[in-house]
């Protein structure tokens, strides 16, 4: 399996409203599913971290959710981005592109800013 | 507002726990069934498929625990955590509890009440826009000393000022006078004002309906407006609509009614100027004439301006200074002297009333602090007996702040219930205030908890809490647990934490000491004024007022009036004596006139107190006639003038001499004064006030000296009420457009004349009663505690040989010490203190010996009380079983 990093709070927020966006509504395992498929199975994601940066998601109104039923006909509590949810998400993808451009600036050697 | 939307989901989270636990817990399940599903299909064995889902999920009740922290507010959890506990052990102590809540509602109950009042009195805004802007314009003069009252600006100089000053947006004149209002074929005696244009405009009221009196009314033909109150309009007019226009006669004269005040506005009241009825109903223009507008010997009315915006109060009075200045050398020299003093409006309705509030503040404050330290010395007394329970979870891991924040929640948990207690003993005593609300402070009676008083009550409340709280939490939470858990039972220690309920318990006593000193001089006071001698028989004499219309302007039509009116009420069955006088002793109105006694220099000084009367007042109303005569119904117009003078007068210009036969004239203008001849002396009346002592009285003969208005004394031996509707149906008999007011006994007159001293004592007086009821409780359960606490030592010393009465003289005197340090403090502060009472003492001075020396012995008698249950528990230990108790 290799080394592996752990997902810290900030970015797994991000990543939540991400994954809600790319596949529509989802419930707790399948989006902790699809965060270490993404990364390449390079993050480990303690899934029950997961459950309360949803809550607080939730509390903050950026998703809702919803009983259902999963494909396997499981009843699953199914979590969908709200409408602020979605600009949040391009808010905090805005601000986290640019911490990554700060940051890759202040790494590469020989282009250092003026 | 994102965080305004957690905030509230978070409280919410705080409710139903077990659902919300419940849908977690299903939400865990179904992720570990789709792991473990996901598992098997990956080909894991069923066994390693739900190992290998539990350990990515991690541990269970961590996450349950991080879901419940997200989802409500730990802070307040914990919060209720302690409150629930602090319930649970107050529930478990039911005794200490109920004392402690009930002593915190006295104190609490009692200073909102207090402050109640002054909100109502001094705090909340006078209904005037900016009050602050308002003030009265006086005209004092230095050669004569008279009260501000009677300082009225002369009309001339008034009008002059209004002309020039640059400092008022603007400046009133207004007179009070009582008005018979006629309807409906009777007749009603009302409280009334002239007022000049701009009065309304400068009291910054505008009527509910229609207009005020403006500049266009007070003109000579222009006056028959009037503008009336919202009193009256509901009571007499049935509050319609379409009154406007309509015609009233007032005093037999018709005016229009143009316009009605809102509900409220009454001014000028009794308590703002003098003269004034209760409160005002009608106002009607004052038209004065040009020779009255230029009359520069007279002051009508009372002044009242409006600042200019800016304006200060010192800029107003330099300017009113400089121009009276000039405005005063138009008059003739020997009359000059005359300057103006502008007084705040809001600190004239407010001033009389504040010193008796900020005393009654500063007592209950006192109370306040002794509710606080008695209940402070009972949670320590407590505290100790909870040493085990603070050790206990020390040792399981409390830091100090823990402890500390537990204790306090539960004093703050006492303080919130004796609050809301307090509150509501509050608004009861309201109620009760109301019942003995002197009538003399301006707004008393509109008193109520609004929210600044729930505020101040909160306030305390928490204040106290934390006051009463810290030291003992603060004390308890110092614990060594592992020194607490090695000692298994109770001990006797005198600690420093005895030491400091001592020191509470002394100050308690103390503080009461001096509550009750200054109620005892106050008491003392009170009955000095009412054992004052009068100077007339208040019992059985009933008074009532009336006033004449400008149809009985002459002399020659007044006196047949009065005689027909008196020789009528004097036949009335019930009436023993009838008379008539035109200022009622007490009755807050006041003739002072200059005289010269024949063989002494003029005095402008001096002033006497003058009364026309009729011959049978002096019976009527119980004053004594000491030498010569009094006057007949021969004393009447072209016969010889003559008068009556009292004893002080008779004293001072005739001692050891008959004033019979002596003469004086009044300084009046005329070249060639009329001498009136003494003809009797009579005993001295306090007319202005019981604790005023008696003035330089004269009394003129009303046939010789008739008046507009007068009040009638009736001698009755029947009840006041029915005598009042004979006597207006003899009014009606005579002249059905006149009215009689103010029907009161003398004995009501007397009364209202002491109601702010006796509200007072009232007041102070029930504050020191609590007091001393608490420090009395604080004391006994200092001492039953701590007999409690030394039961093992008592029994010991009882087994080795300690009679009863050893025992008892042992406990008796350790209350005794802490008493007699408290009682000695006290006196000492009482010392101090009271001297700030001095100007409310009546003959009594303020560090009378006699109310020191009572209030010690009564606390030691009260203290001998609180001593004695304990001492007598002391003594029923049985040595075996409290040796036992170890």
């Amino acid at each position: 399996m290799g080394e592996r990093a752990d997902v810290w709070q900030g970015t797994l927020a991000l990543m939540v409203l991400k994954t809600l966006q790319a596949l529509g509504p989802l419930h707790g395992y399948g989006i902790a599913r699809r965060i270490e498929q993404t990364s390449g199975d390079l993050l480990a994601v303690n899934y029950g971290t997961l459950y309360p940066a949803l809550l607080k998601l939730e509390q903050e109104g950026y998703i809702s959710s919803e009983w259902g039923t999963s494909d396997n006909n499981r009843k699953a509590k199914y979590y969908k981005l709200t409408r602020a949810g979605r600009k949040q998400l391009e808010r905090e993808a805005r601000e986290w592109e640019q911490t990554t451009e700060i940051l890759a600036r202040f790494l590469s050697p020989g282009k250092e800013s003026a | 507002m994102t965080w305004l939307r957690t905030l509230l989901l978070r409280l919410a989270g705080l409710f139903h726990k077990d659902r919300r636990d419940h849908d977690l817990a299903a939400e865990m399940d179904s992720h570990l069934q789709m792991h473990m599903e996901d598992n098997l299909s990956a080909g894991m064995s069923a066994e390693e498929a739900r190992r290998h889902a539990l350990i990515k999920l991690g541990g269970v009740e961590q996450i349950k625990e991080a879901h419940r922290e997200q989802r409500g507010l730990p802070v307040l959890e914990t919060l209720l955590q302690d409150v629930r506990y602090g319930a649970r052990m107050l529930g478990k102590n039911p005794g200490f509890t109920c004392v402690a809540i009930l002593t915190l509602a006295l104190g609490i109950g009692a200073s909102t009440s207090v402050f109640s009042l002054i909100n109502a009195v001094l705090i909340r805004s006078l209904p005037y826009q900016q009050p602050e802007r308002l003030v009265y314009v006086w005209s004092p003069n230095p050669r004569f000393q008279l009260p501000i009252e009677y300082l009225n600006p002369m009309n001339a100089d008034f009008f002059d000022l209004q002309k020039q000053n640059r400092s008022f947006e603007s400046l009133a004149l207004f007179g009070v006078a009582r008005f018979n209002l006629a309807s409906e074929g009777r007749a009603d005696a009302l409280g009334g004002a002239r007022v000049t244009g701009d009065f309304f405009l400068t009291m910054g009221i505008a009527p509910e309906l229609g207009r005020p009196v403006d500049t266009s009314d007070d003109q000579p033909g222009q006056e028959q407006v009037a503008v009336i109150s919202n009193r009256l309009w509901r009571t007499q007019f049935g509050a319609q609509p379409d009154i406007l226009g309509k015609a009233v006669l007032l005093d037999a004269r018709p005016y229009r009614i143009i316009g009605v005040m809102p509900a409220g506005f009454g001014f000028p009241h009794a308590t703002d100027v003098m003269d004034a009825a209760k409160v005002t109903d009608i106002w009607i223009p004052w038209a004065m004439t040009a020779e009255q507008k230029n009359n520069r010997n007279e002051g009508a009315g009372n002044a009242i301006g409006r600042l200019r915006k800016g304006v200060s109060l010192k800029q107003a009075q330099a300017e009113m200074s400089t121009l009276m200045a000039k405005i005063d050398l138009l008059r003739p020299v020997k009359d000059q002297g005359f300057g103006a003093l502008v007084i705040p409006f809001v600190a004239s309705v407010t001033g009389a009333p504040r010193h008796a509030l900020l005393l009654l503040m500063g007592a209950v404050t006192l109370l306040l602090l002794i509710t606080c330290s008695n209940v402070a010395s009972l949670a320590m007394a407590r505290a100790t007996g909870r040493i085990r329970e603070m050790g206990v979870r020390a040792a399981l891991g409390a830091g100090r702040p823990r402890l500390i924040r537990q204790l306090l929640t539960e004093s703050l948990f006492l303080a919130t219930g004796g609050g809301a207690l307090g509150c509501w003993m509050a608004l009861a005593s309201i109620r009760l205030l109301m019942r003995v609300d002197p009538g003399t402070m301006p707004r008393l009676n509109e008193t109520s908890l609004d929210s600044r008083v729930l505020f101040f009550a909160l306030g305390v409340s928490v204040l106290t809490g934390l006051l009463f709280g810290l030291f003992p939490a603060l004390s308890a939470s110092r614990s060594d647990p592992s020194e607490i858990l090695a000692h298994s039972g109770t001990r006797s220690v005198q600690g420093t934490r005895s030491r400091f309920r001592q020191g509470l318990i002394v100050t308690q006593v103390a503080l009461t000491v001096v509550l009750l000193t200054g109620s005892g001089l106050l008491i003392r006071s009170l009955m000095r004024v009412q054992s004052v001698e009068k100077g007339f028989e208040p019992n059985s004499t009933v008074t009532m007022s009336l006033s004449l219309d400008q149809r009985y302007s002459q002399p020659e039509r007044q006196i047949p009036f009065y005689h027909n009116l008196i020789d009528r009420l004097s036949a009335l069955p019930a009436v023993q004596a009838a008379g008539a006088v035109t200022n009622l002793p007490l009755g807050h109105g006041e003739t002072l006139s200059w005289l010269t006694v024949e063989g002494y220099p003029f005095d402008e000084k001096v002033f006497f107190q003058t009364r026309s009367v009729t011959p049978h007042y002096f019976a009527a109303i119980g004053i004594r006639l000491l030498e010569g005569r009094s006057f007949t119904d021969d004393d009447a117009t072209g016969r010889p003038l003559v008068a009556i003078v009292n004893r002080t007068f008779a004293e001072k210009y005739f001692p050891s001499q008959n004033a019979f036969g002596k003469r004086f004239h009044f300084i009046d203008g005329n070249p060639k004064p009329a001498w009136w001849t003494i003809v009797g002396v009579v005993a001295d009346v306090r007319h202005a006030s019981l604790e005023e002592q008696p003035q330089l009285q004269a009394y003129l003969p009303f046939w010789q000296s008739s008046a507009p208005a007068c009040s009638i004394v009736l001698r009755t031996s029947a009840d006041p009420l029915s005598l009042a509707s004979s006597v207006r149906k003899e009014m009606n008999t005579i002249d059905p457009a006149l009215a009689v007011a103010d029907i009161r006994t003398m004995g009501q007159l007397v009364s209202e004349s002491t109601a702010i001293r006796r509200f007072q004592t009232f007041l102070l007086s029930v504050f020191a009663g609590a007091a001393l009821l608490l420090s009395l409780v604080g004391l006994y359960a200092l001492l039953a505690y701590s007999v409690r606490q030394r039961t093992a030592e008592l029994g010991l010393r009882m087994a080795l040989g300690a009679q009863r009465r050893d025992v008892m003289r042992l406990v008796i005197s350790q209350g005794a010490s802490l008493a007699f340090a408290g009682i000695a403090l006290g006196l000492v502060s009482a010392w101090v203190l009271t001297r700030l009472l001095t100007s409310l003492l009546f003959e009594v001075k303020a560090t009378d010996a006699m109310t020191f020396v009572s209030v010690a012995i009564l606390f030691c008698m009260v203290r001998l009380a609180a001593c004695y249950v304990p001492a007598r528990r002391a003594t029923r230990v049985d040595p075996t079983v409290a040796l036992h108790y170890e």
